[in-house]
């Protein structure tokens, strides 16, 4: 490996990778699903077991079926429909929303990124330099920074809060909006 | 977990949203046309019934078809599980020269341990660990760094473009992409003071 940081002259370098990416939400449910298949077919096997007279237990797909038979309208059904409604939808939307990008481009790193939850707690501790904060958070997206500090209550803070999370996290391609907002020590 | 399992998992679960969805529509619209009167169409009864469904439940083909049912359940269930274990790992890059006659083959491990090992020499890297795997279809040697809150973003940048190319350098196939993802630690360690 090189033994310094200016890469010598020894030919072109590797094509950067795609920002990196969350999948973390869809396989969860992916694996929810799959879990959940499995039970389903559990409860079938348990249902033909018991109609096929092998084991003593109730046929819980026969119980259930038979247990509508004469369901009659009610006013819950529109809540319980619009409840089905909202959360079929969301369902949706899970499923089709993109995988969020996690990180951003460093300049000239031609392949570095630095993760949104990184760049948080870059905010943070930048912010902590400032004098008159005595703690800060931050939670950062792609496209912003939101610090929240706890602070003495001089004046002009937030404004240098900014400007130093801004100066920390100059480095990346595109550095996002930086949000700051305090309060006062008491 | 590969791009045809995260398919699978968005259109099972894009399937089941819109099986929700139209449940919530067939209890409202049933509702209002029994309850309320509301002319929607179609002919709607007061009670529901499953007396044409029970008569199946209690054929002699049903035990058999429901546990066999059941079975190729579990085991679509289980591989489909199985499926989202992270393995896109690539244990064996084939290098220039390959051809008939034989394989030029690169171990990956060990390059990504090596790059890994680079980077936590620079000041502010916490730690480094790194593999080649196959992201969105693309080859990708990955590496994943740990840097203090105080690291100079700078100079981290600097290296990452400087393994990139030792990558490059070692492996020349330019159709393997190069990914530095950089975390920073929850609590910083002192730097040093004086390189």
């Amino acid at each position: 490996m090189t033994s310094s940081t200016a890469p010598a002259d020894l030919g072109p370098a590797a094509p950067s990778a795609a920002a990196p990416i969350s999948r973390g939400s869809v396989a969860r449910w992916g694996a929810l699903m799959a879990i959940a298949l499995m039970a389903l077919g559990a409860l079938a096997i348990e249902e033909g077991l018991s109609q096929g007279g092998l084991i003593t237990m109730t046929p819980v797909v026969t119980h259930l079926v038979e247990g509508l038979d004469g369901l009659r309208t009610g006013g819950w059904m529109i809540p319980a429909g619009l409840a089905l409604l909202t959360l079929g939808g969301w369902l949706v939307h899970r499923a089709l929303r993109p995988s969020p990008v996690v990180g951003l481009a460093l300049r000239g790193s031609n392949g570095g990124f630095l993760t949104t939850r990184g760049m948080g707690r870059i905010a943070a501790d930048a912010a902590t330099d400032v004098s008159g904060v005595l703690d800060a958070s931050a939670h950062a997206s792609t496209r912003r920074v939101v610090v929240e500090y706890r602070g003495t209550g001089g004046s002009g803070i937030s404004d240098q809060v900014r400007s130093a999370v801004t100066a920390r996290l100059a480095a990346l391609e595109q550095p996002p909006a930086v949000r700051a907002s305090g309060k006062e020590n008491g | 977990m590969s791009r045809r399992t995260v398919l699978l998992d968005r259109v099972v679960l894009t399937l089941i949203g819109l099986v929700v969805i139209a449940l919530g529509v067939a209890m409202a619209a049933w509702w209002l046309a029994v309850d309320r009167n509301v002319s929607i169409g179609g002919t709607w009864t007061s009670r529901l019934s499953t007396a044409e469904l029970s008569e199946y439940l209690h054929a002699p083909w049903w035990p058999w078809a429901i546990t066999s049912a059941g079975v190729v359940m579990i085991m679509l269930g289980l591989r489909w599980l199985l499926a989202h274990q992270p393995r896109n790992g690539i244990d064996e890059l084939r290098l220039d020269g390959s051809g008939p006659s034989g394989q030029l083959v690169a171990a990956a491990p060990p390059i990504m341990a090596a790059a890994a090992q680079w980077m936590t020499q620079i000041p502010g890297v916490r730690s480094a660990s790194g593999r080649f795997e196959v992201d969105r279809g693309t080859p990708v040697g990955r590496l994943d760094v740990t840097v203090e809150p105080r690291a100079d973003l700078e100079r981290v940048s600097a290296a990452c473009a400087a393994v990139n190319r030792d990558i490059a350098v070692v492996l020349q196939r330019p159709d393997v992409h190069c990914q530095v993802v950089i975390d920073v630690a929850r609590r910083g360690r002192a730097l040093p003071r004086v390189e």
